[in-house]
């Protein structure tokens, strides 16, 4: 095979040749130093790409990742619950429940603009707290270990528009469009959300 | 239709109903895959971390439409990615719009066990890739975000609205102006 010009090179790199072209590279690659050493530094550069880019996610300080993490948990907890009542038979099945009584101090700011979700959260305590949970049962989500203890998650309640709710595939009764829907997140020590419900006031 | 009934706080109960979806699963699989390397290609993109939140919450909901009204499901990475990408657009031109805020300052992701000497000649060579990276087209720069992210030419070629060759070249001119100048 004669030299492969540094397109075929790239291309090979990204996987997108098929598997004879790859083949001859790979054989070409194995028997040629000059296009060893020109692919060693494709793919050098492509590694220091893909390095830089992650690197723009890392850069983040700790106030926006909190900011970022906790409405995310809020859409997936949302997405999952959407995922859970309806099957394909259409059939209406009955949410499992997760018994939970957990000790939390909460409470609710109003969410006047976008970021569509708001959360406010303190990480639940065994002391003695001043506001006890309602004894309310959260809809039980996959994401969190469900041996880990309740006493040690933490309670976030977020509060989200109903036009994204009905966007969701939601269908909320009785609730004028701009108006927002509470919610606590039952966030488990790892810190993936284990239950959700669903608070009216 | 299905009824859920949710917990209450004050007495009252409230009722919600789920509308048809084609394939939920498909959704809450797409999510968790694909939340972080998107919000990733935004911030690339230059939004700041709020704003490439919403646009991924958004990009979500459109997925949730996309997928109740049967839309097509063979590139669904493509089309998340194609989504997010056009609402950046719109995100930069609404910003045009408006006064610039100050940015999120972020703190330094210096590896904590090199010495100064290895800190300071890989800082300066990442600094020089990303002046690098900044001075390539916009459309060479997408291409290698997305490419970062480990999408085919196929389904860059679906975000960028051009077609798999040309893709090709994109990612080829690329890398040779940024192998020259990385030298």
């Amino acid at each position: 095979m004669r030299h492969p010009t540094e397109a075929q090179l790239v291309l090979a790199l990204d996987r997108e040749l098929d598997q004879h072209e790859a083949a001859e590279i790979a054989a070409h690659l194995e028997a040629c130093g000059a296009c060893r050493g020109q692919w060693e530094q494709l793919k050098t550069l492509s590694e220091e790409i893909v390095e830089y880019h992650h690197g723009l996610r890392g850069n983040r300080s700790v106030k926006s990742v909190a900011r970022v993490l906790l409405p995310a948990l809020a859409i997936a907890a949302l997405l999952l619950v959407a995922l859970f009542v309806r099957r394909p038979n259409g059939t209406s099945p009955v949410p499992r429940q997760v018994a939970a009584r957990p000790t939390v101090e909460s409470q609710i700011v109003p969410a006047v603009s976008r970021p569509a979700v708001q959360q406010v959260g303190r990480r639940a305590r065994r002391r003695p707290a001043a506001v006890e949970a309602e004894p309310a049962t959260f809809i039980e989500l996959p994401f969190s270990d469900s041996a880990l203890p309740l006493t040690d998650a933490t309670i976030v309640r977020v509060a989200m528009p109903v036009e994204d709710l009905r966007l969701a595939g939601l269908t909320v009764d009785g609730r004028q469009p701009g108006s927002m829907l509470q919610a606590d997140l039952l966030v488990g020590i790892d810190g993936l959300p284990r239950g959700i419900r669903f608070v009216q006031q | 239709m299905p009824r859920l009934v949710m917990a209450t706080h004050g007495g009252s109960e409230l009722e919600l109903s789920i509308a048809p979806v084609t394939d939920r699963h498909n959704l809450a699989e797409a999510f968790t895959e694909l939340r972080e390397p998107v919000c990733r290609y935004l911030l690339a993109l230059g939004l700041r971390p709020a704003e490439a939140e919403e646009v991924v919450q958004e990009t979500f909901l459109r997925l949730c439409q996309h997928l109740d009204s049967q839309g097509p499901q063979d590139n669904l990475r493509g089309w998340i990615f194609r989504v997010a990408h056009n609402l950046a657009r719109d995100e930069h031109r609404r910003r045009k719009r408006q006064p610039s805020e100050p940015l999120d300052e972020s703190a330094s992701s210096a590896d904590p066990q090199a010495t100064p000497e290895q800190s300071f000649i890989a800082g300066e060579r990442t600094r020089r890739l990303g002046e690098a990276l900044a001075r390539l087209p916009a459309h060479q720069q997408e291409c290698l975000h997305l490419r970062a992210e480990g999408l085919r030419y196929r389904e860059i070629a679906e975000v960028l609205g051009a077609g798999i060759s040309t893709v090709a070249e994109w990612v080829q001119d690329a890398l040779k102006t940024l192998g020259k100048e990385m030298r």
